[in-house]
C-alpha cells in the first residue's frame, strides 16, 4: 500500500503541537493551595493537552494505517487553496480586518457601508442595487440595534 | 393582554436576529414592566422567553446561523432539511414541538416542581462534574463520521474555555497580558463564527447560485403530514421534553445544553441513528422540544428556592423582587394565586406562540427570498454587529472571523463542529466542579463515585458507551443479527 502524507497526519501533528504548546505555556502557572497541583490553574489544561496529544497520535496513526481512498492528500488540499475562489475567502477575511481596525477611525456608518458595498460587489450584486441594499442594511441596523433596542454600535471619530 | 402579545411578537423579532439572544429579549422587556401589575409584567417576560427561543431556530434552519445559543443543536438537521427543500416542514415541526415542549415543561412545573427542585438541590460538585461529562459525551454521539475527530474538536472546545481568568484561583490563563482575553472567549461569537460565517465562507468559496434565493421552496406545509410525523414521534417529543425540563431545572444548565443533550439522547435511542445530521425529522424534533421545555424547568428552582435555573430566570428573579415578590418556598403559600396565574400564563403562552410563530416564519421567509448574495451580506453585517453588541467589543468581531475560518477549515477536513461548541459550553462547568470537588476531598476521587446520584450518573455514562458492544455480544449469544 502506498502511503502519502494526508490530512489525518496534519490533524495529528496539529493536536500534538497544540497539546505541546499548552504544556509549555502552563509551566509558569502557580501551584494550587498548599502546593496541591490539582487545585492549581494548570491542572485542567494539562490533563486536556495530554489527552489531546494522545488522540493526535492515534489520529496520525489512523492516517498511516487507513486505506488512502477517500482521504485528501496534501496535494489535493494545496490544489484547492490555489483555486481563484480561495481569493474570495482571503478578501472576506481582509474585509473583516478592515472593519475591525477602521471602524473606530472612520465610524460605524462609513465603515459598514464600505464593507457591505465591497462584499456585495464581490458577490455580483449589480451596482445600483448594491448602493441601495447597502444603504437599507445600514438604516435597518441603526434603527433596530441603535434606536429601538439602544444596543451600542461601534463608534468612531467621524460618525 | 395586548402588551403580552406585543412582547411575544418582540421575542420573535429579537430571537431571529443572530447576536440578539433570548436573554437580551427578556432584559429589554423587563424595564417596560416595572409600572405594571406583577402578573402582567411576568406574562410579558414569560411570553418573550418562549417566542425568542423558538425564533432563534428560524435562521438556524434556513441560514445555518443560530438566532440564540439554544438554537445551536437545531442547526444540525434543520439546515440539512432546508438543503433538501424541506425547510418549511422543519420550521413547522420546530414551531409545534416548541409549543408542545413548552406545554410539557409548564405541566411538569405545575405537577412536580417541589419534588424536582429538591432533587436538583441534591446536586453537589461531584454530581455536576458527572453531569458535565455526560453532556460532553454527547459530542461523541452527535458527531458524524470519525469519532476521533469529534473528540479532538471537543478537547479543543474545552481548551478554548480555559482561556481567561481562572475562577478558582484568579490567575489569568493564556491571556498574554491581553485585557480582552481576561474575560474569556464568549460562546456566542464562537457559535456565530463556526456555523454562520463559515457557511458564508463556504458559499463564497463555491460562488454558486449567488443570484438565486436562499429559500426557493414554497412555504406550504400540509397539516396532515405534520400531524403524521408528530404522531409517529410521540415518544421522542415526550422524552426530549422531559430531558430538556430536567436539564433546565439544574441551576446553571440552560436551554442550550438541554437541546444538545436531548439531541444526543434522541440519536442514541433512535432506530436509525445514522440518519441524524442528514436532515431527519427526529433531529429537528428533539432539540426544539427540549429547548422550550427547559424554560419551564428553569422556573422550578427559581420559584421554589429563589435560585436561577439560567440567565433568563436570573433576570426574572430580579424583576420579581422589584415587584415586591419573594421567590422561594413561601411564595406557594403567601402568593398561591399569583403562582397559579404564572402557570396559566405559561400554558396560554404556548397558544400565542403557535400563532405568532407562524406569522414570524412568514415574515422571515419573505426576507430569505432575497437573492443569496444579498442575504449573505446581511448575515455578515448582522453577525458582526450582533457579536459586537454582546460585550461592546471589536475583539469579539475578531473571534467571529477566527472561528469562521476555523469552521470552514474544520469542515473541509471532516472535523465536526458541534463538539467544539459543546466543549466550550460545558468546559467551565466540568473544570470548576472537578477542581472544587478534588480540593474538598484533598485529591481523593472516590467521593465522585461513592455518592448515589454521582454513581448513577457514572453508570449511565458507562452504559451509554458500552451499550453498543453489549448489544452486539447479546445478539451473538442469542443468535440475532446485530
Amino acid at each position: 500500500m502506498k502511503h502519502t502524507f494526508n490530512q489525518e497526519h496534519i490533524i495529528g501533528i496539529f493536536c500534538v503541537a497544540l497539546g505541546g504548546l499548552v504544556l509549555f505555556l502552563t509551566r509558569g502557572f502557580p501551584s494550587g493551595q498548599g502546593n496541591v497541583q490539582i487545585s492549581g490553574p494548570a491542572f485542567f489544561p494539562n490533563v486536556l493537552s495530554i489527552v489531546l496529544i494522545a488522540v493526535g497520535i492515534v489520529e496520525g496513526l489512523t492516517g498511516s494505517l487507513r486505506d488512502q481512498e477517500g482521504t485528501a492528500s496534501i496535494g489535493d488540499i494545496w490544489k484547492g487553496l490555489r483555486k481563484p475562489e480561495f481569493l474570495n475567502i482571503l478578501l472576506l477575511a481582509a474585509l473583516f480586518l478592515f472593519y475591525i481596525f477602521f471602524v473606530e477611525l472612520l465610524g460605524f456608518i462609513i465603515t459598514t457601508y464600505i464593507f457591505l458595498f465591497i462584499v456585495m460587489w464581490r458577490l455580483g450584486v449589480p451596482h445600483i442595487k448594491n448602493i441601495l441594499y447597502s444603504g437599507i442594511f445600514l438604516v435597518v441596523i441603526v434603527l433596530i440595534f441603535g434606536k429601538l433596542f439602544t444596543v451600542s454600535l461601534p463608534s468612531g471619530i467621524l460618525f | 393582554m395586548v402588551p403580552w402579545i406585543l412582547a411575544m411578537g418582540l421575542g420573535i423579532f429579537v430571537g431571529g436576529i443572530p447576536g440578539l439572544t433570548a436573554t437580551m429579549a427578556v432584559a429589554l422587556i423587563v424595564p417596560l414592566t416595572f409600572h405594571m401589575q406583577p402578573i402582567a409584567g411576568l406574562a410579558m417576560i414569560i411570553g418573550v422567553s418562549f417566542t425568542s427561543i423558538f425564533a432563534g431556530d428560524i435562521p438556524a434552519t434556513f441560514l445555518r446561523v443560530p438566532g440564540t445559543p439554544a438554537s445551536g443543536a437545531a442547526i444540525l438537521d434543520g439546515y440539512q432539511m432546508t438543503k433538501k427543500g424541506q425547510g418549511s416542514l422543519a420550521v413547522a415541526l420546530d414551531l409545534i414541538c416548541s409549543a408542545i415542549g413548552g406545554l410539557i415543561g409548564i405541566l411538569i412545573l405545575i405537577l412536580i416542581s417541589p419534588a424536582l427542585a429538591n432533587f436538583a438541590l441534591k446536586f453537589t460538585h461531584f454530581e455536576y462534574f458527572w453531569l458535565g461529562v455526560l453532556g460532553l459525551s454527547m459530542s461523541a454521539i452527535i458527531s458524524k463520521g470519525s469519532r476521533i475527530k469529534g473528540i479532538i474538536a471537543m478537547i479543543v472546545g474545552v481548551l478554548v474555555s480555559t482561556i481567561g481568568i481562572d475562577i478558582t484561583t484568579g490567575y489569568p490563563r493564556f491571556t498574554f497580558h491581553n485585557t480582552e482575553l481576561m474575560a474569556g472567549i464568549g460562546f456566542i461569537p464562537v457559535m456565530i463564527g463556526l456555523f454562520g460565517i463559515s457557511e458564508v465562507f463556504r458559499s463564497i468559496h463555491l460562488m454558486q447560485e449567488m443570484k438565486t434565493s436562499v429559500l426557493t421552496e414554497e412555504i406550504k406545509v400540509s397539516f396532515k403530514s405534520v400531524a403524521k410525523i408528530l404522531n409517529r414521534n410521540k415518544r421522542l417529543i415526550l422524552q426530549s421534553s422531559f430531558v430538556g425540563n430536567l436539564i433546565g431545572a439544574l441551576p446553571g444548565a440552560g436551554a442550550d445544553i438541554a437541546a444538545w443533550v436531548a439531541y444526543g439522547v434522541a440519536k442514541r435511542t433512535s432506530k436509525k441513528p445514522e440518519l441524524f445530521g442528514t436532515g431527519c425529522e427526529e433531529g429537528v424534533i428533539a432539540p426544539t422540544s427540549a429547548n422550550n421545555a427547559a424554560l419551564g424547568g428553569s422556573w422550578i428552582p427559581a420559584l421554589v428556592f429563589g435560585i436561577p435555573g439560567d440567565t433568563i430566570t436570573a433576570i426574572v428573579l430580579g424583576a420579581m423582587m422589584m415587584y415586591g415578590l419573594r421567590p422561594g418556598p413561601l411564595i406557594f403559600e403567601g402568593e398561591r394565586f399569583l403562582v397559579n396565574q404564572i402557570f396559566s400564563v405559561g400554558l396560554v403562552s404556548q397558544v400565542f406562540l403557535l400563532i405568532l410563530g407562524y406569522l414570524g416564519i412568514k415574515a422571515y421567509t419573505r426576507i430569505f427570498r432575497f437573492p443569496r448574495n444579498v442575504v449573505l451580506a446581511g448575515i455578515l453585517i448582522f453577525s458582526i454587529v450582533g457579536a459586537y453588541a454582546m460585550r461592546n467589543s471589536l475583539f469579539d468581531v475578531g473571534i467571529v472571523l477566527i472561528f469562521g475560518l476555523m469552521g470552514f477549515v474544520m469542515e473541509k477536513v471532516d472535523i465536526p463542529l458541534p463538539p467544539l461548541i459543546l466543549g466550550l459550553i460545558l468546559g467551565p462547568m466540568i473544570e470548576e466542579n472537578l477542581r472544587i470537588g478534588l480540593v474538598k476531598t484533598s485529591g481523593d476521587f472516590m467521593p465522585f463515585l461513592s455518592r448515589p446520584i454521582s454513581l448513577s450518573l457514572f453508570i449511565i455514562l458507562v452504559v451509554l458507551f458500552a451499550w453498543e458492544p453489549i448489544k452486539k455480544v447479546l445478539s451473538v449469544i442469542f443468535g440475532k443479527k446485530p
